[in-house]
């Protein structure tokens, strides 16, 4: 045993020796054998075997040059891709086997919490952690991660939680998901409360007792971060309610008993001292005081504050036409404990400012200046002008960096102003001379370094070619649509620079742009992770990543709103693996979050409207205002089968409609963006008409088409059953069994919309445009036949530089009946009074008013109506012309309105009419009726009351001309009974809409 | 199997596993990790021969005087990466050969040189590249922390009667303020950097991924 125990020390020793001899050794050149062989264990290696070729400098054939192994283990380290690298040699026949032995590294995969309720909730959690998609994997950052999560836990009252990771490794992707198990244990409750002084008071200015009241933090209460942040805040309101601006308070300890699971708390209380405001030379509200003086805000009285206060109240007064207003703020200590903040306000003189005039523009025309401006001349929605010291200067600065950006490098604007302009007392006037000087021109461009990609790709997109002007506005345009180039080319690291010579003529110069273009990188592949009831295929064809292709930034982000589009994950991450690594392909790493697949909401409303009344009293046909509460219920499944449709189910309960609704929605159908596929069923009992209550049950087929950004176009298939009640059908008796037979209508029909407003819910300017064609045809199952087109035509326009808003809309609606359906069913025609046409049925015909239609009637009550009850029956064509000039009142979220709308439904389009007298019927010398083919006329005013989802509307319409009309006063069984009596009634002139969102 | 063939069997293996173990000689091996760059086994070797040359003491390459030479490799590195940042244009090839050429002097002609550095297995560019980051840390340092540093005159005057003065009549030599300023001056900035340099590097280690891979040069870790 002796012998072999000797061999063994004597192999160590030698291998010792040899490598740290080694590691500073020079190589005896003479002695070096070539490299026969590079090896890399293990044989399954991150890079490529060409990437290897090329990053590792030691060559076969050459000899062993210990400068380019250690080279070689840079280089490799440097691509990220190897935690470990050890480089042998090995004697072999012939020379020296070179083995390279490597560890691979790892990347952060998908971060999950799990375990915890909040508060701290998951999301917290993980971004706490600070392990980020794509980055090396190391122990010591989750260790980090670990402490970070205990840290935050502790601060929402979880002291006992315990925090465990477990990994997963993906070897072929050298990625590691994270998965972090969090054992909550019970949330502390808060206990006792210590108070302590700050600064020169030692002594707390209250009793704990007293701060537990104030903050509400009882004792057994649950301590959150939240709740204890709450309390501060509750704190530090009674102090200001006490005119103690700067107060202190904060927990500046806490002890947690772990056997009583509660934590006692440290305050830190300074109330500061007594802060008082006082303003003299004017009056501000409370309100007024706290936007504009940031003392409220800041809780700090320091000189700069103060000054910032009296800056904003002088501005404030400016904008109210005070433009030579005067603000000194004054500082006064009184005593150690009460410091009296005084503004002395001088508001000058009321003023208007009824000119801004600018000259000396000759190359910008004045549109163009004013609109960069501030500084405004008195109008409609500014009363007195808008004129500051500081709005004068911004202007100045506007203009010249208009002028500059275009070339006129030495351009100069004097703004002056004048009071008592024109001697006219308290109006003034406000002058901009502009003194353009010399125009610089580009004389030529030399682009040097575009190897890459060819300058003539991007070069007659350039803003600075020559002849045109020269700025460095335009330059940096140059250069963020040549990086741009580059960047969508995989050429992260490009460089841009320029320079500006000379040239032989005065005025001109030549540019130099030089691109380094760098190294450019490519896509080894995407990695898709974070899929569980996704189907890959429907991610794989969002993905704009192409492996091989170069790595564009461009790419990435369109991948990412693709995904994002599809509108079943609550998060998108696109991010490259190992970023920093030296390679140059890279993995792209795709990571979502699938959003909850169902949900359910319930949600409750009211109309309230002309839409009430007895259904067995027919003496008002126009409804009374009545109060309609419902209840909405709306059940959600996205993601349906992992391919991206949408079920939905959306019902609605009310005294007046019953409606439920379900839609199967299958966007990007067939796989294209331009396509969307929707699939419905109805089945809906609605009285949103007076003279009857119908039922309608439905299905639907469309598809849209997004034809360009503005346009797309609906094709759509209909087919519905609808029936009447007939105890709801409140028309001539003779009329009620065959008006009220149930009607199977099959409709093929296709819209083409082209909608270029800025703001679809509250436009200022473009325009939409829409048209309707609609066929119902026995060939598609359809009982009666006819041909439907419905045109909208909306522009909308800005009133100079204002807020002023004009707008006007065209709309109409044509029906016109063939076949034989409905043809023999008695007619309410007679002379001088036209019926609609009895072809098309009761349920099918238009019908408009209300305050999304014609303001001058109730909803639905325009057009045609029974020569015997006077309710409604709609008619076979309509039409409405409406304009608004929509201007901003005093208010900043407050508008006005005034409006007109004329047009009305008429019976046949051959009786559409721009008659504006409504004609009586005379039956034997007597009134008879009345005819409703005519153009009712309204004018009226509204209220506009801005919110996020739309301005609430108030409008009061005022009709010139309304219809009369022969209506019935009694009930329905004496209608039908032949009793009750004839009256003369009329819709009433004035009406009353109050809605959501703008009429058009 | 009779004893002795299990010893014969043995043997040959034994000294197969020798035969292997001798001629599989590592070259090279990463020992640390600074930023995204590595730091080589033969780097922190280099480092100890190199300050062995500078300092005329042989090299000393246990575990401990590696694991020092290696806390000195990595500080290079960081100041490397911050220079980078701040693309700091280093010394060029001829500044570095004039130190070169002064080393020489200072060894005793090129001829004796040239044998240090055989005994050092030490190649003539590797210390031309040593001095060379020597003084792109001294032209860096100078940049990031001397560039306005200008000691009052009431600290020189201060520190020249109550150090330099004191110290001067020790060697009964005397020289007046205005002779000493220069000197004092450069002494008060040194002091000064001494403490900003080692606050920046500890800042500047803190928010660098430093990893020590090799367990033997862990010892002396900071």
């Amino acid at each position: 045993m002796r012998p072999i125990i000797l061999v063994l020390v004597r192999i160590l020793l030698l291998t010792v020796v040899v490598v740290a001899g080694a590691e500073a050794a020079p190589d005896a050149a003479a002695s070096r054998p070539p490299v026969v062989e590079v090896e890399f264990i293990p044989r399954s290696q991150p890079l490529s075997q060409d990437h290897l070729r090329t990053t590792v400098t030691v060559r076969e054939g050459e000899q062993l040059d210990r400068g380019a192994v250690r080279e070689s283990i840079h280089r490799l380290y440097a691509t990220g891709r190897y935690e470990y690298i050890e480089a042998r040699r090995e004697d072999v026949e012939g020379g020296i086997k070179l083995v390279f032995e490597t560890r691979p590294s790892w990347f952060v995969g998908l971060v999950t919490v799990e375990g915890v309720d909040a508060p701290p909730s998951a999301v917290r959690l993980a971004n706490v952690a600070r392990l980020s998609l794509g980055d090396r994997y190391l122990e010591e950052n989750v260790a980090f991660a670990k402490e970070q999560m205990r840290e935050l836990l502790r601060g929402d009252g979880l002291f006992l939680a315990r925090v465990e990771s477990e990994v997963q490794r993906d070897s072929e992707n050298q990625q590691q998901d994270i998965r972090f198990r969090i054992n909550t244990g019970s949330r502390a409750t808060v206990g006792r409360i210590f108070l302590t002084g700050r600064g020169e008071r030692a002594t707390p200015p209250m009793t704990p007792e007293l701060v537990r009241r104030i903050t509400k933090w009882g004792e057994g209460s649950s301590y959150t971060q939240k709740w204890i942040d709450r309390g501060l805040e509750r704190l530090r309101k009674h102090f200001q309610s006490n005119q103690h601006w700067q107060s202190v308070t904060r927990v500046s300890g806490r002890q947690f008993n772990a056997d009583a699971n509660q934590v006692d708390l440290v305050v830190d209380i300074e109330p500061g001292p007594l802060v008082r405001v006082e303003v003299e030379g004017a009056d501000f509200s409370r309100r007024q005081l706290r936007r504009y003086l940031p003392v409220y805000e800041e809780g700090v009285v320091d000189e700069d504050l103060l000054a910032e206060g009296a800056s904003n109240l002088r501005d404030f007064l400016q904008t109210r036409g005070y433009f030579s207003a005067q603000v000194l703020p004054q500082l006064q200590r009184q005593n150690e404990d009460e410091v009296v903040v005084t503004y002395q306000v001088d508001p000058g003189p009321r003023q208007e400012l009824v000119l801004v005039e600018v000259t000396g523009n000759r190359f910008f025309d004045l549109d163009t200046i004013r609109e960069r401006m501030l500084v405004r001349d008195q109008t409609v929605d500014v009363r007195r002008g808008r004129f500051s010291e500081s709005l004068v200067q911004r202007d100045r600065r506007a203009i010249e960096d208009l002028y500059r950006s275009n070339g006129f490098r030495n351009v100069r604007v004097a703004p002056s102003w004048e009071h008592d302009y024109r001697g006219r007392k308290n109006e003034m006037a406000v002058f901009f001379r502009i003194e353009e000087g010399g125009l610089t021109l580009v004389e030529g461009l030399a682009i040097e370094g575009a190897k890459a990609i060819s300058e003539g790709d991007y070069r007659y997109l350039l803003a600075s070619s020559p002849g045109q002007p020269f700025s460095e506005v335009s330059i940096a345009t140059d250069r963020d649509l040549i990086l741009a180039q580059y960047f969508d080319a995989g050429y992260h690291n490009a460089e841009f620079r320029w320079r500006a010579l000379p040239a032989d003529e005065p005025d001109r110069v030549k540019l130099d742009y030089e691109i380094i273009e760098g190294e450019s990188l490519f896509v080894r592949r995407p990695i898709v992770s974070g899929l569980n009831h996704t189907r890959p295929a429907l991610v794989q064809e969002q993905l704009r990543i192409v492996p091989g292709e170069p790595l564009s930034s461009n790419a990435m982000f369109e991948t990412q709103r693709r995904l994002y589009d599809l509108g079943i994950f609550s998060k998108v991450d696109v991010t490259l693996q190992n970023p920093d690594g030296d390679e140059p392909s890279k993995n792209v790493l795709v990571q979502v979050t699938e959003g909850r697949r169902w949900t359910a909401g319930i949600g409750g409303g009211a109309e309230f409207a002309r839409i009430g009344g007895n259904a067995a009293d027919l003496s008002r046909p126009v409804g009374s205002a009545t109060f309609s509460p419902r209840v909405t219920l709306e059940l959600t499944q996205l993601n349906v089968r992992g391919i991206g449709h949408t079920v939905s189910l959306r019902t609605r309960f009310s005294s007046l409609q019953q409606r439920a609704l379900l839609t199967y929605e299958a966007p990007r159908w067939t796989g294209s963006d331009k396509w969307h596929m929707t699939i419905s069923g109805l089945a809906d009992t609605s009285r949103n008409v007076r003279t009857f209550t119908g039922t309608r049950l439905e299905g639907a087929l469309q598809l849209r088409h997004r034809l360009s950004k503005p346009s797309k176009a609906l094709y759509r298939f209909t087919y519905r059953r609808t029936s009447i009640d007939q105890e709801t059908l409140q028309i001539s008796p003779p009329l009620i069994p065959l008006a009220s037979q149930p009607v199977r209508v099959g409709l093929l029909s296709s819209t083409y919309i082209q909608d270029r407003r800025d703001d679809p819910v509250d436009s200022t300017r473009g325009l939409f445009n829409s048209v309707d064609l609609s066929f119902a045809s026995g060939v598609w199952g359809s009982e009666p036949d006819f041909f439907r087109i419905l045109g909208q035509n909306s522009t909308y326009h800005r009133l100079g530089g204002s807020r002023v808003v004009f707008a006007r809309t065209l709309q109409m609606g044509l029906m016109m009946p063939a076949g034989t359906f409905g043809a023999n069913l008695p007619s309410a025609s007679f002379p001088g009074f036209t019926a609609p046409d009895p072809r098309i049925p009761l349920s099918e015909r238009f019908f408009s008013g209300g305050a999304n239609s014609h303001r001058g009637f109730p909803f639905n009550q325009a057009g045609p109506r029974d020569p015997t009850t006077g309710f409604p029956i709609g008619g076979g064509a309509q039409l409405l012309h409406s304009v608004e000039l929509r201007f901003p009142l005093r208010w900043e979220d407050v508008g006005g309105v005034l409006f007109h709308d004329a047009g009305n439904v008429y019976a046949r389009p051959e009786d559409i009419s721009f008659r504006h007298q409504q004609r009586e019927v005379v039956e034997d010398g007597e009134l008879g009726g009345y005819n409703f083919d005519y153009m009712v006329h309204a004018v009226g005013l509204g209220v506009r009351y801005r919110t996020p989802i739309g301005p609430i509307r108030l409008d009061v319409a005022y009709s010139i001309n309304p219809p009369r009309f022969i209506g019935f006063s009694g009930t329905r069984d004496e209608l039908l009974q032949g009793a009750g009596t004839v009256t003369n009634q009329r819709i009433s002139q004035f009406q009353f809409h109050f809605s959501l969102g703008q009429t058009f | 199997m009779r004893p002795a063939g299990l010893f014969s069997l043995l043997w040959v293996a034994l000294v197969g596993a020798a035969f292997s173990a001798a001629t599989a000689e590592v070259i090279d091996k990463t020992v640390a990790v600074v930023g995204a760059r590595s730091v080589t086994a033969s780097e922190v070797g280099q480092q100890v021969a190199l300050e062995a040359l500078s300092e005329g003491r042989p090299a000393d390459y246990s575990d401990r005087s590696r694991s020092d030479a290696l806390q000195r490799v990595i500080r290079q590195r960081l100041v490397m990466q911050e220079m980078a940042v701040a693309n700091f244009a280093g010394a060029g090839e001829q500044d570095a050969q004039i130190q070169l050429d002064r080393q020489k002097q200072l060894f005793g002609g090129a001829r004796r040189f040239r044998e240090s550095l055989e005994e050092y297995r030490l190649k003539e560019q590797e210390v031309v590249d040593f001095l060379r980051r020597q003084l792109d840390f001294e032209r860096f340092i100078d940049f990031r922390f001397k560039t306005g540093l200008v000691p009052p005159r009431a600290d020189v005057v201060a520190y020249f009667e109550e150090v330099y003065l004191p110290a001067l009549e020790r060697i009964n030599r005397s020289e007046t303020i205005e002779q000493a300023y220069p000197v004092i001056e450069q002494t008060l900035i040194e002091q000064r950097i001494n403490p900003m340099l080692e606050n920046w590097i500890r800042e500047v280690r803190a928010r660098t991924q430093v990893e020590i891979l090799d367990a033997a040069l862990k010892a002396t870790e900071q």
